[in-house]
């Protein structure tokens, strides 16, 4: 393969159609350098993503003048809520009230916090349980929504109880563009908007090492669980996804966590908040060469929660060798239209947090900031000192600054808080 | 229930949100003045709203990015006293617009990347914005250009490829990757 060849960028951009794709694939899996080209390619392409993101940023103070320009019938009606939405100050103050409000209104309708929906409802049978999407359905005709900017608030996604939905599916895809408005608002000295925080973004806003699938493996699915920073008596598990950069994409691919109800009582997907206002499936979608996903399950586990719930499932629980739960991706490859599995089965081994991989520390501390910023129910016991240590011991080479940047980011807000 | 007036509005809003700034920077680009951009831009989004685009379901951006194009070149047009020719407005600021190379010495990691993309000729410089800052496929940055999605390609083969190099030459082992390619060293 000649890495000279425009049709080798384009791959890499996933600017090809189906039928050159496997055609460039089958060249690619030959040729080292042609692998190489690609990887760098994407990763060229991302670092200009990035930087394209912060300069949007520091451009955008001068925004609210040129809002103002509009100043005819149209804007008379839509204008004050576009000049609202620009002035950062304005925004936060209205967001931060009504985002109060809203959660309030979260929490009264679901009415269950972690240990509630656990200890209320071991049995399973007695009432349905809380189903992640109707819990923010109420939401949806907010007539606060457009006061939040592009995003519209949709409260948190709660515990769920393992007995019945054992399954959880992961979305795919994420859009990490609310960390940089999270970024410039802080920088500008307010902090954000619970709204516009968006913790699944944030997190994969920075990138992860996660090892080559191996063989002919076109994923590798890296499962870590900890004990969890925030909540000692939980467990955190990351789900960390990869492509290989010489497999063709796939589509129709979902992930599926299942987690094993006798070892796990109630999970809650970290994030994705955001997901459940839109009207597509974005669990379901491709995923290209290069690809990589970072997402957080809170568990809580069976024999935790069965001392606050005096009930049922006793016995199995003490089986330490049972896993966990298990990560099923589906798949189908261009190359081939059957449907695919890749799954990993997870034990517990018990690590504490002060064990976790470096990029756990640091996505983990990411995941908290942004809980902290939202005021979420979930924070658990974490602080923004907290955060700092994590992200600090999680920092690692840190070869392009960005958690560096976190870091100061981190502070700046401690900072906010204070003042 | 919101009303149509009102859900257009936010529709609006929520354009005027997203491309506004990419659109200045790219009108900047080629009018290399900050407040033809702004004029330029205000023009496309007056044009945009008066041509009823927002009933239009399909993707925006080729649109706003045309137009904002058109008008930016107009703006140029008239300052210079001179007749556009295809690309010829273009490639003369060539010579004027790229930084000298060697002045790219503070390694700093925001904005290092996007001066080096400022050393590239305006049309490669258009390509990497359109591609990398808005998103945009091949086909609608053709379109943009009006020239093929193939051109398209060999512009943006070429830019990053020089972009890799001239990155490598200047950051050393700064960069996140590492480039391999050094043709013609």
């Amino acid at each position: 393969m000649n890495i000279d060849d425009p049709k080798l960028t384009a791959y890499a951009l996933n600017e090809v159609d189906a039928a050159e794709r496997a055609t460039i694939a089958r060249a690619i899996v030959e040729s080292r350098e042609a692998q190489h080209f690609v990887a760098e390619t994407q990763k060229l392409s991302r670092a200009l993503r990035l930087q394209y993101g912060f300069e949007l940023e520091n451009e955008v103070l001068g925004r609210e003048k040129f809002i103002a320009i509009y100043n005819d019938p149209f804007w008379s009606k839509a204008g004050p809520l576009a000049i609202a939405a620009a002035l950062a100050v304005l925004a936060v103050v209205a967001a931060v009230a009504l985002g109060t409000n809203k959660l309030r209104t979260v929490a009264g309708l679901t009415g269950s916090p972690a240990d509630d929906v656990v200890s209320a409802k071991p049995a399973a049978n007695q009432s349905p349980p809380v189903e992640v999407e109707e819990a923010a359905q109420p939401n949806q005709n907010s007539s606060h929504e457009a006061d939040a900017g592009p995003y519209a608030y949709t409260g948190e996604r709660p515990f769920v109880s393992v007995l019945s939905r054992p399954r959880s599916s992961l979305p795919l895809l994420v859009s990490s563009v609310s960390y940089l408005d999270v970024r410039r608002s802080i920088n500008t000295g307010v902090l954000p908007s619970k709204d516009a925080v968006r913790i699944e973004g944030m997190i994969n806003y920075f990138s992860y090492e996660y090892p080559q699938p191996s063989g002919h493996q076109p994923f590798s699915i890296n499962v870590d669980i900890v004990t969890c920073p925030w909540e000692p008596a939980h467990r955190l598990v990351r789900i960390g996804i990869r492509g290989s950069q010489a497999t063709a994409v796939t589509e129709d691919s979902r992930i599926e966590i299942q987690f094993n109800p006798r070892r796990v009582a109630s999970y809650r997907l970290i994030g994705y908040d955001r997901q459940l206002s839109g009207g597509q499936n974005v669990n379901e979608g491709k995923i290209g060469a290069g690809y990589t996903l970072t997402a957080f399950y809170e568990a809580v586990p069976l024999r935790q929660s069965r001392t606050t719930a005096n009930t049922v499932t006793q016995t199995v629980a003490e089986q330490p060798e049972e896993a966990l739960l298990s990560a099923n991706l589906q798949f189908r490859t261009r190359a081939n239209q059957a449907m695919r599995f890749v799954e990993s089965v997870v034990r517990d081994n018990g690590f504490t947090f002060n064990e976790a991989p470096q990029d756990l520390k640091f996505a983990a501390a990411v995941a908290e900031f942004g809980m902290i910023l939202r005021d979420s129910e979930y924070k658990g016991n974490g602080t923004l000192q907290q955060v700092l240590e994590w992200a600090q011991e999680g920092k690692g080479a840190d070869v392009n600054g960005y958690r560096t940047d976190f870091i100061e980011l981190v502070r700046k807000a401690q900072a906010l808080k204070r003042g | 229930m919101r009303s149509e007036k009102t859900s257009k509005g936010q529709e609006f809003e929520e354009i005027l949100r997203r491309f506004e700034i990419p659109l200045l920077q790219y009108a900047r680009g080629i009018t290399g003045d900050r407040e033809q951009a702004r004029d330029v831009v205000q023009e496309t989004f007056l044009k945009f709203q008066r041509n009823g685009a927002l009933r239009r379901k399909d993707e925006p951006a080729t649109w706003l990015f045309t137009v904002c194009r058109n008008a930016a070149l107009n703006v140029c047009r008239k300052e210079r006293r001179i007749l556009y020719v295809g690309e010829e407005l273009l490639e003369a600021r060539d010579s004027e617009q790229p930084m000298p190379f060697d002045q790219l010495e503070d390694k700093e990691a925001t904005g290092f990347l996007l001066r080096i993309v400022a050393t590239l000729p305006p049309r490669q410089q258009e390509v990497i914005q359109l591609k990398f800052q808005n998103d945009l496929s091949y086909k609608q940055i053709a379109q943009i250009l009006q020239t093929t999605a193939n051109n398209v390609g060999v512009l943006l083969h070429t830019a990053l490829k020089t972009l890799r190099q001239r990155y490598g030459e200047v950051a050393g082992d700064f960069i996140p990757f590492k480039p391999s390619t050094t043709d013609g060293k």
